[in-house]
């Protein structure tokens, strides 16, 4: 029955090392089933090599040369790969030191061995998400410190009954099945804190998708009632002329320039503020400025970048895209009700300055601002995520307010 | 020549009072527009109490050959369409051939879609005709602010010789111990100095991107993260320790 544990165990210590590598280097979605073959044959040799060879360091030795070998599956480079393996193997010797200490001392007799490891396993859960969290501390998209408290009452509750049970002398197979389920419930835990991570940044993806799409159509629908408009100054255009050859031969030249202009206000007047040809970026300002106008008294837009320029259309759209809520929303609850928005390219860099007018509420919280709306945590998202993904495209990112003005300026290279 | 060029050197001065005189040329196909955009720009400039003479060219060909005979501009109004040598090729050697980092390109199109090639060459702005008078009158004033900041000059002592160049003119400083190689438009010159020193006697357009470089913005054409590229194709590299300085500079310098 020991057997069973410490192979159960040693299947959820792959899960916990697939997730460590997960969290640290990027996986290459191609050679999923390499990695999952290179997963099978670490736990069947180091299942094996505990089971019969019984000894920790060709146990050790053993394990390592596989994870080495399962970082051929993963983006990154050799020191990043070695420090990966590193740590992951460190971690999971704390975890086991820990557990040993906790059960293996304090028990001498009983299934302390098979206790313990299935302690190791749940350290080892604890340990990855607090390794995750700690890599990932700019994704708003993972959970909180104090949710993750709350996750831990999990792993600590099964390691209270643990003890419990073993001060009890609960042995043999009711021992081996409770462990079982304690470590099963464990594993369906944290594997389900893990898909609604997964969820939720689908919903925030799902979310910024929608209004790309709305986004889209409205500038469709502006482009359509463009068109039909400049249609039926074709279609006239001979009588226009017609027209026009009429007021000039009559002398009337103040009429025909009042004529022209009325044809010239006709085509110039679409509602565009953005029309550099980069079609997702117009489209989304164009939309989200169009929105601004409802509510607000002043907007000012300057735009001028080239149409082909070499940037992640879709992450300029979530930058301008979060930006420009939060600075509409935050505008709209004002008194001035002004917003300004200049994006530039100078010298290779894109620059985007967005200021507006706010009531001067702010919620600073170690240096991120956080939403001042009721939904918090979906809300406060947008500044986090935006300043993440100009990280990620080494730009640099700036907020500057007073109790009157909040601006936030973005630096891109391209 | 006299076939494309007219109007030249035609001043438009207040009288009395001594400020600098502007030079301002615009380069444009259509008559009429030349002569609106021409008016306005007399129209802003007296409005602002200041001197100004406007050139006017008809084409590509025209204001280059001119370029030839060393007429220098503070403000060039460029159509970008262009029959023969367009906008595009008279900016590249404005920049590339004459090293003019300093002239102050604005260009006019009736489009509103432009190319990454033409941001290339710093210009200004763009202005899309017909030009409205509160655009004019704000890309103006930005380029007399930005003039402004580039008329001073450095001194250096080469030897017993007192070496004055023109802000505009350098490209980069380069050190190798105490031995400083100031590269400009046009050669170079050797004094000793620290880099620290001289930067403390530089204007905001110089950062330093290296532990033996400080380049001049306005000589650069494009910023990467590891490396300037100058208009002359050199590459000055930012070093790692300085990547950070380097964006927050580029961050408060560029951004507006």
């Amino acid at each position: 029955m020991e057997h069973i544990i410490v192979a159960l165990c040693n299947l959820f210590l792959l899960f916990i090392i697939w997730r460590y590598y997960r969290d640290l280097l990027e996986p290459v979605k191609e050679l999923c089933l390499i990695r999952y073959l290179i997963g099978g044959a670490w736990f069947l040799i180091t299942f094996l090599s505990s089971e019969f060879l019984h000894s920790e360091i060709i146990n050790i030795f053993l394990s390592v040369i596989l994870l080495w070998i399962m970082t051929v599956t993963y983006n990154g480079n050799a020191r990043r790969k070695a420090l990966t393996v590193i740590m992951v193997e460190t971690l999971n010797g704390v975890c086991d030191y820990l557990s040993w200490l906790i059960f293996g001392m304090l028990f001498k007799e009983g299934d302390v061995y098979a206790v313990s490891y299935a302690g190791t396993i749940i350290l080892s859960f604890v340990s990855e998400v607090i390794v995750r969290k700690t890599v990932h501390k700019d994704k708003n998209t993972e959970l909180t410190w104090k949710e993750i408290c709350i996750l831990m009452t999990v792993p600590m509750g099964i390691f209270v009954i643990m003890y419990c049970m073993l001060r009890a002398e609960v042995s043999g197979g009711f021992l081996t099945i409770a462990v079982l389920c304690m470590l099963v419930i464990c594993f369906a835990v944290f594997f389900l804190y893990g898909v609604l991570s997964e969820e939720h940044i689908d919903r925030y993806r799902e979310q910024n998708l929608n209004r790309q799409i709305d986004s889209y159509r409205k500038e469709l629908e502006r482009i359509e009632s463009t068109e039909i408009r400049i249609e039926g100054i074709r279609h006239d255009l001979k009588h226009h002329l017609f027209e026009m050859g009429k007021l000039i031969k009559d002398g009337k030249s103040d009429e025909a320039g009042a004529y022209i202009r009325r044809m010239e206000a006709d085509m110039a007047d679409d509602g565009k503020v953005s029309h550099t040809g980069k079609y997702e970026i117009d489209s989304l300002v164009n939309y989200m400025i169009g929105e601004a106008r409802k509510s607000l008294s002043e907007v000012n837009v300057n735009i001028s970048i080239p149409h082909d320029f070499n940037i992640e259309s879709y992450r300029l759209n979530i930058i301008l895209g979060n930006l420009l809520e939060n600075a509409i929303e935050a505008a709209g609850r004002s008194v001035e009700k002004s917003l300004s928005l200049y994006v530039s390219m100078q010298r290779g860099l894109l620059f985007i300055n967005l200021s507006n007018s706010y009531d001067g509420t702010l919620i600073e919280n170690k240096g991120r601002f956080l939403s001042t709306k009721p939904d918090k945590r979906a809300h406060g998202l947008g500044l986090q995520n935006v300043k993440r993904m100009v990280r990620e495209m080494n730009g640099e990112m700036l907020i500057e307010h007073d109790e009157n003005n909040f601006c936030v300026k973005i630096m891109l290279y391209i | 020549m006299s076939e494309y060029l007219q109007k030249v050197n035609r001043g438009s001065s207040d009288g009395g009072a001594e400020y600098m005189m502007y030079r301002v040329a615009i380069c444009e196909d259509e008559v009429s527009t030349c002569e609106i955009l021409e008016e306005k720009i007399k129209r802003i400039f007296k409005k602002m109490s200041m001197q100004v003479t406007v050139d006017v060219f008809y084409s590509g060909e025209a204001i280059i050959t001119f370029f030839k005979s060393k007429a220098v501009y503070n403000f060039i109004f460029l159509d970008i369409e262009l029959y023969e040598l367009n906008g595009v090729d008279v900016a590249r050697y404005i920049r590339e051939d004459l090293m003019d980092v300093m002239c102050q390109i604005v260009f006019v199109s009736s489009k509103t879609m432009y190319a990454l090639e033409l941001f290339q060459f710093q210009p200004l702005d763009f202005l899309v005709k017909p030009v409205e008078n509160d655009r004019l009158e704000r890309v103006i004033k930005k380029g007399i602010a930005l003039i402004g900041l580039n008329h001073d000059s450095f001194d250096c002592v080469n030897g017993t010789k007192l070496i004055r160049t023109q802000m505009s003119k350098i490209l980069y400083f380069e050190s190798e111990g105490r031995k400083i190689r100031l590269v400009t438009s046009e050669g170079e010159i050797t004094f000793y100095d620290r880099l620290s020193k001289i930067l403390n006697r530089l204007p905001a357009a110089f950062i330093r991107t290296h532990k033996s470089y400080i380049v001049n913005l306005n000589a650069v054409r494009q910023c990467r993260y590891d490396s300037v590229v100058l208009y002359d194709k050199r590459e000055i590299p930012i070093s790692r320790s300085y990547r950070e300085t380097v964006r927050d500079q580029l961050m408060k310098k560029m951004s507006g």
